[in-house]
């Protein structure tokens, strides 16, 4: 096992590696440069700008340079050349982190809570509502979600501001919104698993021997109908990452994923790399995570 | 039901949301982007701007109402009899934030600073007013032995098309001015029979001078010997080795000599690490150019004579390291602590509304010494305005609190200005009663029919113009009658009617609102003569006219707008016309390389004259993008710079004007508005040609 | 129990009935295709009925609430916003479908010929396969799209945008599918049927393609339902972004983009569209909940 987690971790780097080189060509055919704008700067300026950034030089060294750059940190970013690439997303991906956790965090709650409810009181009028709000939170994309929920909340009732990142209130929306979608799935994970649970013998000898209910439901039945939950967890992250995007975008949060979107359009070059370089290890590296985790919760998996 | 009660919140004399509670002494506003720089010398757009002018001061202030100077830095100052140059007297009561007091020399090194190619300064055109400065940027005037100032002029290389006197057609000869008519032409011993440019460079031999008619010639090539360097390197001088950066610009001697004009050295580096970016050889030959006059200011005379004929020194004879690249060139000079003289290189009385341009406020050289291109965060960062910087968190905010030891009064204690980029979200925070106001344009186009009842609305005239360029270059667009045709054919009340925010039609050029300048009418919308004209250049309704494609950017509004003149241009002229929309960076790079037929454009006006926009015309013009350019017309914006009457000057404006609505090189569609929302508590600012809202003047009253 | 009369019926057949117990999907289905009608031939009959069409502008109406003349309102520009949800969802499910049909047939392509050819060339095709798995591949997608001017790309009438899509969003999701149908045909490869067709000396890739193929079709076809939404969520998320369907298109992404935007003062710019786009999305996902259940009832319920 240990083998294998270190041919995984091995393998990260020349895997980044490729990506970037492959992010590299695709912005070597877009049109347009980083330094194009409306009003043309004098020709030697533009000229000196692009010769600060290597982009005259031969495409192996560029490459070269924007590999050395975010190695060492020292990588400016083409847009705002005062700060660095290593900076730039020093300074939002713990942003962007934060919200997911939230909306992780939110959408474990709800999802189980919800879960456990809709499997202890199978087919009431319980388990019903709450599963189809479960479906309509798996329907609803997040950007139909987002700004619906800021028209009501916000510009409506106003208990919340309608953007920004900055004190709790400001977190709750994106929070939710990101993590909605994922409390839907955990809770019709959940109840299957418990439903699942509840039936076998185990549980009804727990039941028998008297044990109150929710001791029997949190002790016993519970543990086992998580391990699909968990086993979801590992995509959701990932998954919860790339929807930052979107909320981001919604909600204005400084965070990692605008600069994704918005260095591509802005030909950024450094700033792509960057951003595709992180983003690709982190989620190889969680992947990995998920992958051992997978083995020590069920041990009849292996991996290859 | 539910839409009703969401408008409901709509409801009110205000769009946002009363801020009655809030505190009085803190402003809050999104300035619509992250800015791009917060240094004075780097900074470049509006967002920018608005945070550089409430830190740092320059020497005049725009005025709160009509942006007539306000003293700041500088107390007062004297126009010089010429009317090309003023001499500042600087208060002594301005300190930067660290206790070091505000100088002229301050002045000096930003000015330079900006102007100085190798700092990469965007927007030093700002300057370009200053004599030499245009020069400078372009690290072609130098200092030579004796004094002397030195222009490098490029030379270029010409084919001869017949014999004339001892040269045979087919050779190559250099040339000094390709514009001249007659060509002065070098022609060096030994080398007269060279066909091979590399040959003709690298030869040595004694010159001598003759002219040859123009029409004897074509160009060849134009030759370059300026060179940037692919990497870093060492030059090896005399004196010792020096670093140098990869970017930076040496010029290449011949005898594989380097000189290095930042530092005036000269010596030897591997040639291997220069690179030619636009493959092109060019030498430049130096010229002697006239001293600028300082002596007498403020009362020089104009006294109207031509500049004396250059000496003609080439770089050869001349040793490399007897050139000096240094501010002396430049046409500004420190007096003393408090005394700051500027030299202009025509007549410019808007130049004092320049001078409060961010571009134009002094920067802390010590704070850039100590801390090269991070002096601008808040833990390094030294300031000379009312405020100083006390948080920076890309993406998010600005805090700004006010400067104690400012010598003005200022009634905010704190600035918090958002960096949100997108106008609904801006839109909605105004609205929930997040922010104290919008800033111009930061509005959705769409919200507007709803604002226009409001008390926190206002739109007023921007100094801006919306245009459609025409490539000059391409048929049948070079001739005239079609230009004229098509702008003739446009209803343009129609456009503005459907834009719907109070945008004022166009028919020229110059947006109205310029005090005493009387603009030159274009030809209106007249469907008749169009389509006459139209006939008479050999397309009688259309028939036969090539299809064609207006270039527009990824926006409703342009895609509105081309709509609109597609149907006019349908309707009265017969011609089928394509529209073709791209994205922003690809819309750049084509209308850049002229690859267009008719594209979209627009400008906003820097200063309070109408030469903002008739300068943009000229020959060479970097924004002119439309590959028509006139002598006539270049030697009247040359005069009218050099007119000292006012009204004289502006007449001369007008006649420049005059000749581009008669020749059509675009089509002027409309003139834009600001539109801006701002809490009606908040006091100090007002509408305004430039959109420009010193934040120092504001206070709230709650 | 009634006992069930094999001869005769099908493996279809037999999915068939399975699927029609399933109460919520067949009820899926039915609203499904009322949508798709609505997509489809709702603009005819509007501009038949009302005169509306997705381009009309009338300007001096501007963004109106709903009225009996115009359903759903209309936009800034005086359009009629039900006729652009109807148009809206063409552009949407015709990418959803071409992008899910792109992906089938790159997928079922590669998985099969992985699987068939086996040994060292499956065990490579799989190798790249994992590969481009383990890499964030929508990132690169964002990339793409953000970086390729969709003028370039235009083939004749379709705008380039539309075929960027087709071909970014199609290109996601044929991985899994290649996975999954390798790994039928590796195990349907050993039976007694395909002995039998190579005995008799039907050419390998016949074999392949007109006797393997088909029999893999049932998962394929799950798999299917599950990337229909998938990719709808996807070229909505794009379009929204502002990196997908462009001007002069439009998709339900692109509406609830604009919607968004004006919500706080024309708040049924949103709600329309992304009503729609939510009941489509949500009977797709009962849709392929009740499919799965009939095409292979061994797989654990939810």
């Amino acid at each position: 096992m240990i083998g294998h987690v270190v041919r995984r971790l091995a393998a990260i780097l020349p895997l980044v590696l490729l990506l970037a080189f492959s992010t590299f060509l695709l912005l070597q055919l877009a049109p347009g440069g980083p330094f194009d704008a409306e009003r043309n700067f004098p020709p030697e300026i533009q000229k000196q700008l692009e010769a600060r950034f290597s982009l005259d030089a031969p495409w192996y060294e560029q490459f070269g340079t924007y590999i050395v750059g975010l190695a060492d940190g020292t990588l400016p970013s083409m847009k705002r050349p005062g700060l660095t690439v290593g900076e730039l997303i020093g300074s939002s991906f713990p942003v962007s982190l934060t919200l997911g956790t939230l909306a992780m965090g939110f959408a474990l709650c709800l999802g189980i809570t919800s879960g456990i409810i809709g499997a202890i009181r199978q087919n009431s009028i319980w388990d019903w509502s709450t599963m189809s709000v479960a479906l309509i939170g798996i329907s609803v994309p997040n950007f139909v979600l987002g700004p619906l929920l800021i028209l009501i909340f916000a510009l409506g009732l106003g208990w919340v501001p309608p953007a920004r990142w900055e004190g709790l209130e400001t977190m709750i929306l994106p929070a939710v919104t990101l993590g909605l979608a994922y409390a839907a799935y955990i809770a019709r994970l959940t109840r299957a698993g418990m439903l699942e649970v509840i039936r076998t013998d185990f549980v009804r000898t727990a039941r028998a021997k008297g044990l109150a209910e929710h001791v029997v439901v949190i002790r016993h039945a519970l543990r086992g109908a998580l391990l699909p939950v968990i086993t979801y967890l590992g995509p959701a992250t990932a998954r919860i990452i790339t929807g930052t995007v979107v909320i981001e975008k919604i909600f204005q949060v400084p965070g990692l994923g605008y600069y994704f979107v918005q260095s591509a359009l802005d030909r950024d070059y450094s700033m792509v790399l960057g951003v595709v370089c992180f983003y690709a290890s982190i989620l190889m590296v969680l992947n990995l995570l998920v992958d051992i985790a997978y083995t020590w919760l069920d041990p009849r998996v292996k991996l290859a | 039901m539910l839409f009703a009660a969401l408008a409901c919140v709509a409801d009110g004399p205000t769009f946002g949301l009363s801020r009655a509670e809030e505190d009085p002494r803190t402003l809050v506003f999104n300035n619509a982007t992250e800015p791009e720089f917060i240094d004075p010398t780097q900074a470049t757009g509006h967002p920018d701007g608005r945070i550089v002018q409430e830190l740092f001061d320059g020497l005049t202030e725009y005025g709160p109402v009509d942006l007539a100077p306000q003293p700041s830095h500088a107390l007062s100052w004297d126009a010089h009899a010429d009317g090309r140059g003023y001499t500042f007297h600087l208060r002594d009561d301005a300190a930067w934030t660290d206790g070091t007091p505000v100088t002229a020399n301050d002045y000096a090194w930003s000015w330079e600073h900006v102007l100085n190619p190798v700092y990469l300064a965007r927007y030093a055109q700002q300057l370009y007013f200053v004599e030499r400065a245009p020069l400078y940027n372009s690290s072609r005037v130098f200092v030579g032995p004796d004094g002397t100032h030195l222009e490098a002029k490029r030379s270029y290389v010409v084919r001869l098309v017949e014999d004339h006197e001892d040269l045979d057609e087919g050779w190559l000869v250099e040339v000094v001015d390709p514009d001249a008519d007659p060509l002065t032409v070098i022609v060096r011993e030994d080398c007269e029979d060279l066909n091979d440019l590399a040959g003709l460079l690298d030869c040595e031999g004694a010159e001598r001078r003759l002219e040859l008619p123009a029409d004897k010639a074509e160009p060849a090539w134009p030759m370059a010997n300026t060179r940037v360097l692919r990497e870093d390197a060492t030059l090896h001088t005399p004196g010792g080795d020096v670093g140098l950066s990869r970017g930076e610009e040496v010029v290449l001697i011949p005898g594989d000599k380097v000189f290095y004009p930042t530092s005036e050295k000269t010596g030897t580096l591997d040639l291997s690490l220069l690179a030619d970016p636009r493959g092109e050889r060019v030498r430049y030959d130096l010229v002697e150019i006239e001293p600028i006059d300082w002596s007498g200011t403020p009362d020089v005379e104009d006294t109207g004579e031509e500049p004396l004929d250059p000496i003609e020194v080439t770089l050869r004879t001349l040793s490399a390291a007897e050139l000096r690249f240094t501010p002396e060139v430049l046409g500004f000079r420190v007096d003393d602590d408090h005394t700051f003289t500027v030299r202009l290189s025509g007549i410019a009385p808007f130049f004092l509304t320049l001078t409060s341009h961010t571009t134009l406020r002094a920067a802390p050289r010590q704070a850039w010494e100590e801390h090269g291109s991070r002096w601008t965060r808040p833990e390094n960062i030294v300031t000379s305005g009312p405020f100083t910087l006390e948080t920076h968190i890309v993406r998010d905010r600005f805090e700004l609190v006010r400067n104690p030891d400012w010598w003005g009064e200022v009634e905010l204690d704190r600035v918090i200005a958002y960096s949100i980029d997108n106008l609904h979200t801006s839109a909605n925070l105004y609205r929930a009663g997040y922010t104290d106001l919008v800033v111009a344009n930061d509005i959705p186009a769409e919200f507007i029919p709803i604002l226009r009842d409001k008390e926190d609305f206002e739109v007023s005239p921007a100094l801006s113009v919306y245009v459609y360029r025409i490539n000059t270059t391409k048929p049948p667009f070079d001739d005239v009658r079609v230009r004229r045709a098509l702008a003739m054919a446009i209803e343009k009340e129609d456009v503005v009617s459907v834009l719907k925010a109070g945008q004022l039609s166009a028919d020229h050029i110059v947006p109205p609102g310029l005090p005493g300048y009387t603009a030159a009418r274009g030809p209106g919308f007249d469907p008749e003569e169009a389509r006459r004209l139209l006939a008479e250049a050999g397309y009688p309704n259309g028939e036969g006219f090539p299809r064609f494609k207006i270039l527009y950017n990824t926006l409703e509004t342009h895609k509105l707008v081309a709509a609109i003149i597609q149907d006019n241009w349908a309707k009265h002229l017969g011609i089928p016309v394509e529209l073709e929309n791209r994205e922003w960076k690809t819309y750049l790079k084509t209308v850049n390389n002229l690859d267009y037929d008719i594209a979209r454009g627009g400008w906003i006006g820097d200063y309070l004259d109408p030469l903002t926009f008739l300068e943009l015309w000229i020959e060479d013009g970097g924004n002119n993008n439309t590959g028509w350019t006139d002598p006539a017309y270049d030697a009247l914006i040359v005069e009218a710079g050099r007119t000292a009457d006012p009204a004289e000057r502006l007449e001369k404006l007008a006649q420049a004007e005059a000749m581009l609505n008669e020749q059509m090189p675009f089509i002027p569609i409309y003139h834009y508005v600001w539109s801006e929302l701002t809490q009606p508590d908040v006091r100090g600012t007002h509408p305004n040609l430039l959109d420009q809202h010193p934040i120092r003047y504001m206070s709230i009253e709650r | 129990m009634t006992k069930q009369v094999v001869a005769g019926s099908s493996l279809w057949a037999d999915a068939w009935k399975r699927w029609r117990r399933h109460r919520i999907s067949v009820a899926s289905a039915v609203v499904l295709t009322l949508v798709v009608a609505f997509c489809v031939l709702g603009p005819m009959l509007t501009e038949a009925l009302l005169g509306h069409t997705y381009e009309a502008q009338n300007r001096a109406l501007g963004a109106a609430p709903p009225s009996w003349v115009h359903p759903f309102g209309t936009d800034i520009l005086g359009r009629d916003v039900m006729v652009r949800t109807m148009i809206g969802g063409r552009v949407s499910l015709a990418v959803a479908l071409v992008a899910t049909a792109v992906s089938l047939f790159v997928g079922v392509t590669y998985g099969a010929l992985s699987g068939f050819l086996g040994g060292r060339v499956d065990a490579v095709m799989m190798r790249i396969v994992d590969l481009m798995l383990s890499t964030p591949y929508l990132l690169l997608v964002i990339v793409l799209m953000a970086v390729i001017p969709p003028s370039q790309v235009s083939i004749g009438g379709l705008d380039g945008s539309i075929i960027l899509m087709f071909a970014a969003l199609g290109l996601v999701s044929w991985l899994i599918l290649a996975r999954i149908v390798r790994g039928q045909v590796l195990a349907l490869k050993e039976r007694e049927f395909v002995e039998a067709a190579r005995a008799i000396g039907v050419k390998p890739l016949t074999i392949l393609f007109r006797h393997i193929v088909p029999n893999t079709l049932g998962p394929v076809i799950v798999y299917s339902t599950l990337t229909i939404p998938s990719v709808m969520l996807s070229e909505a998320f794009l379009s929204f972004l502002g990196l997908g369907i462009r001007e002069p298109e439009a998709s339900w992404g692109t509406l609830v983009n604009d919607g968004a935007n004006a919500m706080s003062v024309f708040p049924w710019l949103l709600i329309f569209p992304g009503a729609i786009m939510t009941l489509t999305l949500f009977c797709l996902n009962f849709l392929g909940d009740g499919l799965r259940d009939a095409l292979d009832p061994s797989a654990s319920r939810t």
